[in-house]
């Protein structure tokens, strides 16, 4: 059994109060691992986000407990949980959410410098990473300038640059042609097939070729957790992440 | 960070232009109204400042140096007489008619200076020398009045013009000597000042007398002995009766006053622009900063994001307006209008600017401070 990374236990998240209170989320208990690619799939309303917010710690349950890397995040404080997301997790958005005013290169820079590299190692590693997508050429380029494949292998980047080995991704695919989608599944299965743990929120069925498990949330609860055997596009992309560990 | 800051101003372009609009706007007004103020101080002290004298002897009551009434020329005698004074001389000012070679007329302020012991004489000479106004009826006037106080052509050396009914001869032309109420001054002697002087006895009266103290006397002292001999008059140190020319025209008439509100408006309309700009900015960037805190990105690291950028506005705002204010002023200064910019209140300015764009992102501050991370995954 491979090294837990993260576990959520009894987590519940409730919006707003009173008789305008609403449950997202009733008592999940999930446990994810490194090296292993998740797909949490659901229909709108389900609580993905909501879990994924949870689990990237940028929001905090209603009850339950998180625990990262043995770090318990319910006892962090508004001012450690930064140093815990820049340490521990990388994100990839739907929307890619690059900074417009900077190039392919200085995106990747920026979750780098925030890792603690200083600005010449960062630049060093950012040539790294952006390499590692296929990107080397347009590593000076502006978003706007760039594709939005491309632009997601930039984001993809940028998570690969977080030290952390937990990797969520929400809708990593969702604005993309069925090409690109792939290439960034490709990408994410290796960043897993490198020891990391990797969340991909996705309505896409067509996903599950690249996963290991599938987590099916219904009316916030957990409706079904299986595994899904071997991966057949895992073999030719298991290098992208090798000098992540 | 700095470097997010900087490619985000640049980035937008306009935005960036118009909140370097806004520090421009805020940084010519202030400076060219600040620059005024100092103007006005220096041209309304200007002849006490630049002039010898420890004590100024006048009529009681006298608000400023330009408008003051007469006095008997006996009390120079008795200043003279006074133990401690080593010095003492007579000056009158008084307004009067210049009747143009044109055949018009201006109202000018005529300085009668005595020539035993000069006090009130131009400081600073375009032509002419001014000793010359001592010979015969000699006067100078301002270079920067050649053409109001000439005929087509302007004002010439050697030119013959009538005061009063006072044929004088112009002998100089002092540079950048101003009034305050740019009525403008015209030095001659003692002697040919009483012939056209309003209001005063020819023969028995004076404006100023104007005394030095003697090396080894104590000011007070002399003062009081001065205030003994002579009790119907006030008799001021020169940084008192400067203060108190200041005082007048700038509290007394409000014209300070004016420059001030001018130049705080500056400060309001320039702040509110770059506010906007930067907030508007903020916002446009909004789900960018959620995600760089996302990224572990902290508070204080977005606020110092979002307070560079204001900065940055603030230092290309700043740099620009000087320079604007710098040649507008001189132009200015070419005219009647003094505008003095010296580099301390340039510096202080320019630190008043970077705390009006501070505080015009704050509200910006507040806003990143505030964003909750979690919006990165909403649509």
């Amino acid at each position: 059994m491979s090294e837990e990374l993260i576990r959520a236990e009894g987590v519940t998240k409730t919006y707003g109060s009173g008789e305008t209170a609403t449950r997202v989320l009733h008592g999940i208990d999930l446990a994810l691992r490194a090296g292993e690619l998740t797909l949490v799939m659901g229909p709108s309303g389900s609580g993905k986000t909501t879990l994924l917010s949870i689990l990237g710690c940028l929001l905090k349950p209603s009850s339950g407990r998180v625990v990262l890397e043995g770090v318990d995040v319910g006892a962090q404080t508004e001012a450690t949980l930064p140093e815990l997301r820049r340490r521990r997790i990388g994100f990839v958005f739907q929307a890619f959410n690059l900074f417009e005013a900077l190039t392919a290169l200085e995106n990747v820079e920026v979750s780098l410098r925030l890792a603690g590299l200083g600005a010449r190692d960062a630049r060093r590693r950012a040539h790294e990473l952006l390499a590692r997508v296929g990107l080397s050429d347009r590593a000076h380029h502006l978003p706007e300038n760039l594709s939005g494949g491309q632009k997601q292998r930039v984001a993809i980047a940028r998570a690969l640059g977080s030290p952390g080995r937990l990797l969520l991704a929400d809708e990593p695919t969702g604005a993309l042609d069925g090409k690109n989608g792939r290439r960034v599944m490709e990408l994410l299965r290796a960043a897993a097939d490198d020891g990391c743990a990797v969340v991909v929120v996705t309505h896409d069925r067509r996903l599950e070729g690249f996963a290991d498990r599938l987590v099916s949330l219904e009316d916030g609860r957990i409706a079904d957790d299986r595994s899904l055997g071997p991966t057949p596009a895992s073999s030719s992309t298991r290098k992208v992440c090798r000098d992540r560990a | 960070m700095l470097r997010i800051a900087w490619k985000n101003l640049l980035h937008d372009k306009l935005k960036l232009a118009t909140a370097v609009a806004g520090v421009v706007f805020a940084t010519v007004l202030m400076n060219l109204q600040v620059g005024m103020l100092l103007g006005f101080t220096d041209t309304i002290t200007a002849v006490v400042a630049r002039s010898p004298g420890d004590l100024w002897i006048m009529a009681k009551g006298t608000k400023n140096f330009d408008m003051v009434f007469g006095q008997p020329e006996r009390r120079h005698y008795q200043a003279l007489a006074t133990e401690g004074v080593a010095w003492s001389s007579r000056l009158i000012v008084d307004f009067t008619l210049w009747r143009t070679p044109a055949g018009g007329s201006e109202q000018v302020i005529v300085l009668g200076i005595d020539p035993e012991c000069p006090v009130g004489l131009p400081w600073a000479m375009s032509e002419g020398d001014v000793g010359e106004i001592f010979r015969g009826e000699g006067v100078i006037v301002d270079a920067t009045e050649r053409n109001r106080l000439g005929g087509p052509g302007g004002l010439r050396l050697g030119d013959r013009i009538e005061i009063k009914g006072h044929r004088a001869r112009v002998v100089g032309f002092s540079k950048s000597v101003r009034s305050f109420t740019t009525t403008p001054y015209v030095f001659t002697s003692l002697r040919f000042a009483r012939d056209f002087a309003h209001g005063l006895d020819p023969r028995t009266q004076v404006k100023y007398v104007v005394v030095g103290v003697a090396p080894g006397h104590s000011l007070t002292e002399v003062r009081a002995r001065l205030l003994e001999r002579l009790p119907e008059v006030e008799v001021l140190t020169r940084g008192e009766f400067m203060r108190r020319s200041v005082v007048y025209w700038l509290l007394g008439t409000g014209a300070g006053i004016m420059s001030i509100l001018a130049a705080v408006l500056g400060l309001f309309v320039g702040g509110a622009i770059v506010g906007q700009a930067i907030y508007s900015q903020t916002m446009q960037k909004y789900r960018e900063y959620g995600t760089f805190k996302a990224l572990g990105g902290t508070n204080a690291e977005l606020a110092g994001i979002i307070l560079a950028q204001a900065l940055f506005t603030a230092l290309l705002g700043y740099a620009t307006g000087v320079l604007v204010a710098g040649v507008v002023g001189r132009l200015m200064s070419e005219g009647r209008l003094l505008i003095l910019m010296p580099p301390g209140v340039v510096v202080a300015l320019g630190g008043v600017t970077a705390l009006m764009c501070v505080a015009a992102s704050l509200t910006s501050v507040a806003r990143v401070v505030g964003l909750e991370p979690a919006i990165v995954f909403k649509a």
